[in-house]
This record gives structure tokens, sequence and C-alpha cells, in this order.
């Protein structure tokens, strides 16, 4: 890292050249001379950020065991205020808090292995079934009018697998984590995840367009916000995946300028399920601390 | 894992090129996964017509997670996105890159990128990206300004 930021002597016939371009024609900066003509901007800041999280990431297992509530109290024990009476608050009703890689896929990966966990825990085959057809619904009806078949294809056979498994008993919950700390399973659960959410977006491209808060045509926006594997989830992306795979969520916000001793949550619930006012299956229960999602276990 | 699904991914889409070639595309090399190459024919009534040029993927096993490595051998088109040396600068190769996209895409985004151009001019920092590039266009660090040329 050191050596790829160090100056070197500057041709200034080239520098004039590509600069004086810029304003009309991409160019390459090359990471030794990045520092002597690239201009600065924000996208290259977030992406140098980027990378710095990356690397500090990749130490935190992609989805880590349980701690309880005072592991995560001990966090804040030298910090914040505001965020210890709000953990406490929070313990008052959750007993256990599982973390997940901050990689940008917090969210998918949170969303599948609670999702995952609560059919594993579930005795009901009826949400088993449901769960099974929705998610066959989204391979056979909602991707195929935006994929070609070859690019989902694998991910979902990968799914369809372990989600079989689980309904069939075959998995215990030492087998659910380390499913999800396999790199390469765990990564093509979140992609399917991020087809579904993208195919779903698309198909409904009209409803939620008002949400973006950009002027952009849903393609463009997948392809910046969604499709990539390092993109994070946003309120809309929740949204749309509750909604898209019928999976009721709460989420708790956790941010430093709320009331003190209050903890805001969120319910993003399927519109089905929650305007006849029965949930066959109880929410997902998630942690959002700014930039990122982990998991919480309610007290039932 | 990760070995399964980079090869089941990468026969079905060798096996889809060979059935259903895009037009103008056409796989010319492909006797591991580790490199294709393949033929891009210039777009009649563009400014390549009649030219033909080869691409040459790179794939990890970490494909389709992580993107291939993509640049031009041989007879480089002049463009104002393509250096000299086969490197390619275009978003979906690098920050872009998404499961999402395929071989074929990748191959008809350059192919649509060659027929937008209206005139054939090298980037005008060719030589001096030229001389300070790494073997992969992936260890460099691309700014992209401009998505209409």
């Amino acid at each position: 890292m050191s050596d790829s930021i160090q100056l070197q002597p500057t041709d200034t016939s080239t520098l004039d050249a590509s600069t004086e371009s810029s304003s009309h024609l991409d160019h390459a900066n090359d990471r030794t001379n990045a520092y002597e003509y690239s201009e600065y901007t924000a996208e290259k800041n977030q992406e140098y950020l980027e990378s710095i999280r990356r690397e500090t990431a990749e130490k935190t297992p992609l989805v880590c065991p349980t701690e309880s509530m005072d592991d995560l109290l001990k966090e804040y024990s030298q910090g914040s205020e505001v965020y210890q009476q709000k953990i406490t608050k929070l313990a008052e009703k959750h007993h256990t808090i599982r973390r997940c890689r901050g990689d940008g896929s917090c969210f998918y990966r949170a969303f599948g292995f609670a999702w995952f966990e609560r059919l594993l825990n579930s005795k009901d085959p009826t949400i088993h079934q449901n769960a099974l057809e929705t998610l066959t619904y989204t391979k056979n009806q909602l991707l195929p009018h935006w994929y070609e078949g070859l690019v989902y294809e694998d991910m979902y056979e990968e799914v369809e697998g372990h989600l079989k498994a689980i309904v069939e008993g075959k998995y215990d919950s030492d087998k659910l984590l380390s499913i999800f700390q396999d790199e390469s399973i765990s990564n093509q659960i979140v992609m399917y995840l991020r087809f579904v959410t993208t195919a779903y977006l698309k198909e409904h491209f009209n409803d939620y367009k008002p949400f973006l808060d950009c002027d952009m045509e849903m393609d463009e926006y997948c392809s910046k916000y969604v499709e990539g594997m390092d993109k994070e989830a946003d309120h809309i992306h929740v949204l749309v995946l509750t909604r898209a795979l019928k999976v009721p969520v709460e989420i708790a916000y956790m941010s430093g300028s709320n009331a003190l001793d209050q903890v805001n949550f969120h319910e993003f619930y399927p519109e089905d399920e929650a305007s006849e006012g029965v949930l066959p299956l109880k929410p997902l229960v998630l942690l959002y601390r700014p930039g990122h999602y982990d998991i919480l276990y309610r007290n039932e | 894992m990760s070995t399964t699904l980079f090869s089941k991914r990468l026969s079905k889409e060798l096996i889809d090129l060979k059935i259903n070639p895009p037009a103008g595309i056409e796989v010319a090399e492909s006797d591991t996964f580790k490199c294709w190459k393949l033929s891009l024919d210039g777009v009649e009534g563009t400014l390549y017509a009649g030219e033909r040029f080869t691409l040459e993927f790179r794939f990890t096993p970490n494909y389709p997670m992580e993107s291939p490595e993509v640049v031009f051998v041989g007879n480089i088109p002049i463009h104002p996105h393509i250096y000299s040396n086969g490197h390619i600068c275009l978003n979906v190769l690098y920050n872009q890159w998404s499961p999402v996209l395929s071989v074929r895409s990748v191959c008809l985004s350059i192919q649509s990128m060659l027929s937008s151009c209206t005139t054939k001019e090298p980037p005008p920092d060719n030589n001096h990206y030229v001389k300070t590039a790494k073997a992969s266009p992936k260890q460099t660090q691309w700014s992209f300004h401009d998505d209409s040329v």
C-alpha cells in the first residue's frame, strides 16, 4: 500500500494534456500517479473509504456466532452515552445479537440468515411450503423477465438446495452458520437476494420511482445501487425484498440523534399479510447502526 | 464450492455463445476456463465496419462474483476509450461489474461502445498511460467521466 502512494517525477507535457482533456473524455490514472493528476472527487474519496472498510471487514466472519446484549453494550463503554442508553432499552426486549461482516452486503446476508433460521426453527409445514413456493416464483416468473437464465440459475439452485434441506429437517443451527460463513455459498445466497430485489424493482418500476432520491432510470439505478456485490441496501431495498419474498422484517434504527431512551422500529410487512392482520412468519429483527445491519433476537 | 459455480457458469456461457452467438461475436479460443478469446467484428455502417478485433477474457475462480479481466489483443481498435496496449476504459469491467453480467453482455457493451464512436482517435493520455500501466487493467484506478462516447 505504501509504495502505491509515493509521488513520482511528473512528465508535465503528458500531465497537461490529460488534465486539459479530462473535461471531455475519460482518462485512466495508474495508481502510482493518481495523486499527481487526478482530480479529487467525492467518488474517489468514497472508493478509498470503501477500500479501508473492506480491509477491516475481512477480519470479521461473514456471519458471527451470537453475543449477548452486554457484549454489545461494552462496545460503547468508552463512547456514546446515547448509544449506551439505547442498547439498554433494546436489551429489555432483545437478548442476543448476531453480527454480520460490514462488506456492503450485510443487509442481504443478515436477511438471508435470519430468514433461513426462522424457517429452521419453525415446525409449521405451511410456512415452509409458502417459503419454497415464493422462492420458486421468483425464479420462474420474476427473474426471467429481466435477466438471462444462466446468470442466476446456479445461485438459485444453491439457495433452493439449502432451503429444502432446512425444510426437510436436515440442517441444525451449526450447519446453517457454517453455510453462511462459507464465502462462496454465502455470496451466492446474497447475490440471489440481490437478483430478487432488482427484478422486483424493475417489475414495479412505476410504484417505486418516487422513492428513488435521484433522477435515474430503473436499469441504471439497479446497476449502480443493487446488482454489484458491494452495493449497500437502503430503505427501498429492504421494502422491496420483504415484499418480493413475503418476509416481514422489523428494523431497530439506532442513531445518535433521537430521544435518549427510545429506539425506533421500522416495520416492513408484506402488504397482503399486513392487510389481513395475520403474519404467518414472525418478523425477522435486524439492528441498524449507520451504514450497517446485524441480527437481533427478541424475547419470545 | 467457488470452483463449482465458476466452472458451471462458464460451461453454460460457452454453450450459449456457441449455440446462439450474438451478431459479429464468435468464440475463437476456449480451451480452458482461465482464458478465452473472442472475435469481434466492427458493425456495418459504423467507423469499424470491415475490421475484426480479438478480445481476451481472463477469469479467476471467483468469477462471476469478480469481474473478468478483458483486453483487446493483436489489432487494437483506435477509439477514445481504448488504449493502444489493449486496455479498455469501460465501467462495467471495473467498479460497475456485477454477476448479472456475462461474457456475452460484456462483448455487446464493447461492440456498442465501438459502434457509437464518431471519431477514430486514441485516448488523449494514451502515451502516458501505456508507459505507466500495469499488465492488468484491473490494477488501474479508472475514472469514468463520459458515458456518451
